[in-house]
């Protein structure tokens, strides 16, 4: 029996010159909220969209639950990109479109809609059906995204930067909305975000990505477990951390902090002239993604 | 088949609402224009419909070709279709909206007895009207495939060269034998042309859709 999963293999994208995405080897299991990190330009929407056979591949394959998703709908049934809406851009129906037209036409392509669950979702953002797309404001623009995302019921299911505009409390409705859907569905959704600290307690694995290559995958506790800062004296630290792996230094006068991700067996040497303190998710992937300051 | 369906439903849908405010455009300048002679206004409407019917049908196209492009078609993709299920479903309502609106000019020309002035016969008419609809088809497609590989100015400047092209066109019928021409035209060969124009456009718009991206 073939096993429930989203598997890519060696993605490349390519567009002219520049390399997007570089040998990219993905595997998303039933089941999981994967949280997608990488910095502006990183290929974080090239590669949903290839997963969600919205774009090509340069080179290399993706499969659902083993069958290749490109050009295949019965594979695509299960796949859900809810991308960013840009009520300008190309996917801008807006120029004609009402949010009601935009829901409906959802439901027509979407075999498992969930429409009573769009209807309570807009009630509870207080969207207005009949207004236009292009006339909705970011934020709404990302509830619109979250509601097709949800009532979509797709198997797997991509939402692009979801809260991007939302106020602090909607963003906290849509946490809790996405944590019981999850809970009663055991879908896998995958969130791209740059609002990390905020989602990292609900994201299972942690996917980071940078300069178009997967840099980690891992069970966001285990990750966060293996990280640590370091700081104290330089020379202290530089004792301490002699050896390890470290990702990132700040230097300020004769003191130094350094965030190392250890690996198996490896600690950090403590004494007294140093100062060792856990990091939090968004320390660590500006550690790994950021640049040396200092 | 459910790809396709999916499609026709939301292609059908989304093309069908054009279309009625392209007719509705049309009655309303009828109208305006028979206001004075409110008793006869049908007569106005359906005269304007015959007399402007086959600019309207290569306008329609021409719409729905940049909306379907530049809109439409990437919707069906981000909602999850397949390029070859959309684009199958446009094709066939793209035909089957140009159809419906060469009946309705049909209907407006019968009305009015106008179904001989164009040629010999019926037969003759019906031809021209079909040749008519699948060269419009094949613009719509032409200019849709243009705008995809190149953009939206590309298509800009397609539209710009037809134009021009269908003013000397106009020009140049007027300047010679329009009816002589007309019945050389329409007596048979130019729906086997517009049919391969069709099949020909089919093809090169498709091989733009098949490898196209989605772009925000």
């Amino acid at each position: 029996m073939t096993e429930e999963k989203l598997v890519c293999k060696n993605i490349v994208k390519t567009y002219g010159k520049t390399d997007v995405l570089q040998n990219v080897d993905l595997e998303l299991e039933k089941g999981k909220i994967y949280g997608l990190i990488g910095r502006n330009g990183a290929g974080k929407t090239t590669l949903l969209s290839i997963l969600s056979a919205q774009n090509p591949a340069t080179k290399g394959t993706v499969t659902c639950n083993g069958m290749p998703v490109w050009e295949n709908r019965e594979a695509l049934e299960h796949i859900c990109f809810s991308r960013e809406i840009n009520p300008m851009g190309t996917t801008g129906q807006g120029n004609a479109y009402r949010v009601k037209d935009y829901l409906r036409a959802a439901a027509w392509y979407m075999p498992n809609w969930d429409k009573e669950m769009a209807e309570r979702l807009v009630k509870e953002f207080n969207l207005d059906t009949k207004k236009k797309v292009m006339k909705l404001s970011k934020g709404m623009l990302s509830m619109l995204t979250i509601v097709i995302a949800l009532a979509s019921k797709a198997d797997y299911t991509f939402l692009d930067e979801p809260v991007a505009g939302l106020d602090v409390v909607m963003r906290e409705y849509f946490y809790r909305v996405l944590l019981e859907e999850f809970t009663e569905s055991g879908r896998t959704f995958v969130i791209s975000t740059h609002i990390i600290e905020e989602a990292a307690d609900i994201f299972e694995e942690v996917i980071m990505i940078d300069k178009g290559k997967i840099i980690v995958k891992e069970n966001t506790q285990d990750l966060l477990d293996r990280a640590v800062h370091v700081s104290g004296k330089a020379e202290e630290v530089d004792a301490a951390t002699s050896g390890l792996n470290a990702m990132r230094v700040e230097k300020m006068g004769r003191s130094k902090g350094v965030t190392v991700l250890l690996k198996e067996g490896e600690s950090v040497q403590k004494n007294a002239d140093i100062t060792v303190q856990p990091v939090s998710l968004q320390q660590l992937f500006v550690a790994m993604c950021g640049k040396e300051v200092g | 088949m459910q790809g396709i369906k999916r499609n026709l439903r939301y292609w059908g849908y989304t093309m069908e609402y054009m279309f009625l405010v392209m007719l509705g455009t049309l009655v309303l300048i009828s109208v305006m224009t028979g206001w004075n002679d409110i008793s006869n206004l049908h007569i106005v409407t359906l005269e304007l419909i015959s007399d402007t019917g086959v600019l309207y049908i290569f306008l329609m196209m021409c719409m729905m070709a940049f909306s379907g492009t530049t809109s439409y078609l990437p919707f069906t993709l981000s909602m999850g279709s397949t390029r070859k299920d959309s684009f199958i479903g446009m094709q066939i309502i793209m035909h089957l909206l140009e159809l419906q609106m060469v009946v309705i000019v049909l209907l407006a020309d019968a009305v009015l007895g106008r179904w001989n002035d164009l040629g010999d016969s019926i037969i003759v008419t019906l031809l021209m009207y079909g040749a008519i609809m699948l060269f419009s088809v094949a613009v719509g497609n032409f200019i849709s495939a243009i705008i995809l590989r190149f953009g939206r100015g590309a298509g800009f400047a397609a539209y710009m060269g037809l134009i021009l092209l269908i003013v000397l066109g106009a020009v140049g019928l007027i300047v010679f034998k329009p009816v002589e021409i007309a019945r050389v035209l329409f007596k048979g060969p130019i729906i086997l042309i517009g049919i391969a124009l069709d099949i020909i456009s089919i093809a090169a718009y498709y091989k733009v859709v098949k490898k196209w991206e989605v772009r925000v």
